[in-house]
């Protein structure tokens, strides 16, 4: 039995009195590939700016490996093994391809401010290592011919893959995915579909995805959680949650409703 | 392994300082300018006129570059870079000449804390230990100003930053303006004349090097991340305030060297010599130049004292034609001349490759 990487426990949230987010509770096992899915507005990108630490949950806690990440600033929960992507891409557009990367490794460590200002041996070192690493990083993501160029320049699918990249350079432990299929083609629908699964495999680490593409999530995860009115509404692999009267009625309403309604 | 090849630097008229040639083109970077004003104005071949306009372009550049460091690489608004010259000026000042403890018109100095260190004479430039001292004692204390000022600043995002230092420069300058022991309105006089082209260029090529170096490592591409994507940034392991802090403090640092260099050419200060308006007047050199560039904010400086100066003839009038110039240059040129497309520039760079 794998041990738990991300534990959340009764994590609520409100935005002044609106409740975004309550009693939520997720169990996520190492080496898990988890949707999160739900109608516009159940709360789901709130829970990642809650686990990221952009908001601080309301009560609750949310435990990565055992240690609080609640009250931690975000780039501490980075450091801690948290890395995301965002629905809107999110890129450092008028920099190099390659410098996005560097700033994803940014947090693992980097030569002092005094040496790179007097330009002392353990810059250009330093500099090297972070070349190398993040150009063999983006061989593997198929952009290493791209490195150079201004990251605005990219087409949107390889701009979605660059994010997925810089966030895989920070060595997460769990990866978090807000709607990466958002704006895509049925083409690089698939695409993205293998390269999730590709990224899940390759790089050992836990994903947690939200999306609204069934095909994604069905195709992708094999545990998916169904967010609605801010709470869990079900749980379950992919064949349980399609015939789950609770999602369906989230997703399409229900009939008793439309007949009341009616 | 891709085709794809590491750009080049642009570099400064094709020197890009780097590679086998690094330590060779940064000595001449700063000893060629160096000594040959130096040596020219020594000899008398460069009268004290134009000596004063090189000393105020030469500030002027410290002053546009450092603040290019907070407006241009970290992308926040700073409106009020010579409040931190004034807190350099006055700072260095009453450290070397003494403040005046009485009331205004009654002669009873202090003697400043530095003003009896050495002071040695070589080839008729002054190198005074106490002005050295007391420049970076005051460029540190705007620094740490800066510092403090930014903590609660940059904890809000937005252009918070932007009221703050505006309010900041106020404040300054009315500090100085009612504070008897500094002057008051009429200010600090008497001081040595301790600042030369040595020291300014030697600063010149400090704030180069510093803000170069600093933003061609991983600390400096933090700081663009900040300007880029403060969010993604902060989410993606980046320290936002820690960042934001440093750029800041070195931005002040710089124009609180500035500071102490104009104090000490034009032996008085006065607190209006640092207010809103010459703050805004570094503002309009970084954009005029093209923001986020070393070479560009250089350059708007030099172009920006120097259009002051041949102006001159005009009289009142030329507080009407900088201005519009600036403006026919926003509007053909809308990122200033070194980031936009210059017709002839770009054209002669075109024929040679």
């Amino acid at each position: 039995m794998a041990s738990t990487i991300l534990k959340m426990t009764d994590v609520t949230h409100y935005f002044g009195g609106l409740r975004a987010v309550g009693d939520f509770n997720l169990n996520m096992e190492e080496g898990q590939l988890m949707g999160l899915i739900g109608p516009n507005g159940a709360g789901k990108t709130t829970v990642f700016n809650l686990i990221t630490g952009v908001y601080k949950a309301t009560h609750g806690s949310i435990e990565l490996n055992g240690k609080e990440l609640v009250g931690l600033p975000p780039f501490s929960i980075s450091e801690a093994g948290v890395a995301r992507t965002f629905q809107t891409i999110r890129l450092y557009g008028a920099l190099p391809v390659i410098d996005n990367v560097n700033l994803g490794r940014h947090l693992r460590g980097t030569y002092g401010l005094v040496p790179a200002i007097l330009r002392l041996p353990s810059f250009y070192k330093g500099e090297k290592e972070f070349e190398e690493k993040s150009l063999e990083l983006l061989e593997l993501f198929g952009l290493a011919d791209r490195a150079y160029e201004e990251a605005a320049s990219l087409p949107y699918g390889e701009q979605r893959r660059l994010e997925i990249c810089r966030a895989l350079a920070s060595d997460p432990k769990l990866l978090l995915l807000d709607e990466p299929a958002a704006g895509m083609n049925p083409q690089e629908i698939g695409e993205l579909i293998d390269l999730i699964k590709w990224v899940h495999d390759h790089f050992d680490i836990s994903i947690l995805l939200i999306e609204h593409q069934m095909r994604v999530v069905m195709g992708v995860c094999p545990h998916i959680v169904v967010m609605d009115f801010g709470e869990v509404i079900a749980r379950g692999t992919p064949e349980e949650i399609q015939n789950n009267p609770r999602v369906i009625e989230a997703y399409l309403g229900s009939e008793e409703n439309d007949e009341e309604v009616a | 392994m891709s085709t794809n090849v590491k750009p080049k630097r642009r570099g400064f008229l094709g020197i890009t300082f780097e590679g086998p040639s690094f330590w060779i083109s940064w000595a001449l970077f700063i000893l060629v300018p160096l000594l040959l004003v130096a040596v020219l104005y020594a000899r008398g071949d460069i009268n004290s006129y134009y000596y004063d306009v090189l000393m105020r372009i030469g500030i002027a550049v410290v002053m546009s570059v450092s603040l290019n460091i907070i407006n241009g690489h970290l992308g926040q608004f700073s409106i009020g870079h010579a409040g931190f010259m004034g807190i350099g000026a006055y700072v260095s000042g009453v450290l070397i000449v003494g403040g005046n403890p009485g009331r205004a018109g009654v002669s009873l100095r202090i003697p400043g804390l530095f003003s009896n260190l050495p002071v040695f004479n070589i080839g008729g430039y002054d190198f005074s230990v106490g002005f050295i001292l007391a420049a970076l004692v005051g460029a540190l204390a705007a620094a740490m100003l800066a510092f403090i000022i930014g903590i609660p600043s940059f904890r809000a995002r937005g252009d918070y930053l932007c009221v703050v230092t505006l309010a900041l420069n106020m404040i300054i300058v009315n500090i100085f303006l009612n504070m008897d022991y500094v002057g008051g309105a009429r200010g600090l006089t008497g001081l040595p004349s301790f600042s030369n082209w040595i020291w300014v260029w030697l600063t010149v090529a400090a704030v180069i090097i510093v803000s170069r170096n600093l933003i061609t490592s991983s600390h400096g591409r933090a700081i663009l991340a900040v300007r880029e994507n403060e969010v993604a940034a902060e989410i993606g392991g980046i320290n936002v305030l820690r960042y934001k802090l440093i750029a800041f403090a070195i931005g002040a640092f710089f124009a609180g060297l500035g500071g102490a260099l104009i104090g000490f050419h034009v032996q008085f200060i006065n607190p209006n010599m640092f207010n809103i308006f010459k703050s805004i007047d570094y503002m309009i050199m970084i954009y005029l130049g093209g923001i986020g560039s070393i070479t560009g904010t250089a350059l708007g400086a030099i172009l920006w004292t120097f259009l002051q100066e041949v102006l001159r003839p005009l009289g009142v009038w030329r507080l009407v034609m900088g201005p519009a110039l600036l403006i026919v240059i926003m509007i053909f040129w809308t990122k200033g001349l070194t980031q936009s497309e210059l017709p002839f520039i770009i054209k002669k760079k075109a024929k040679k490759e």
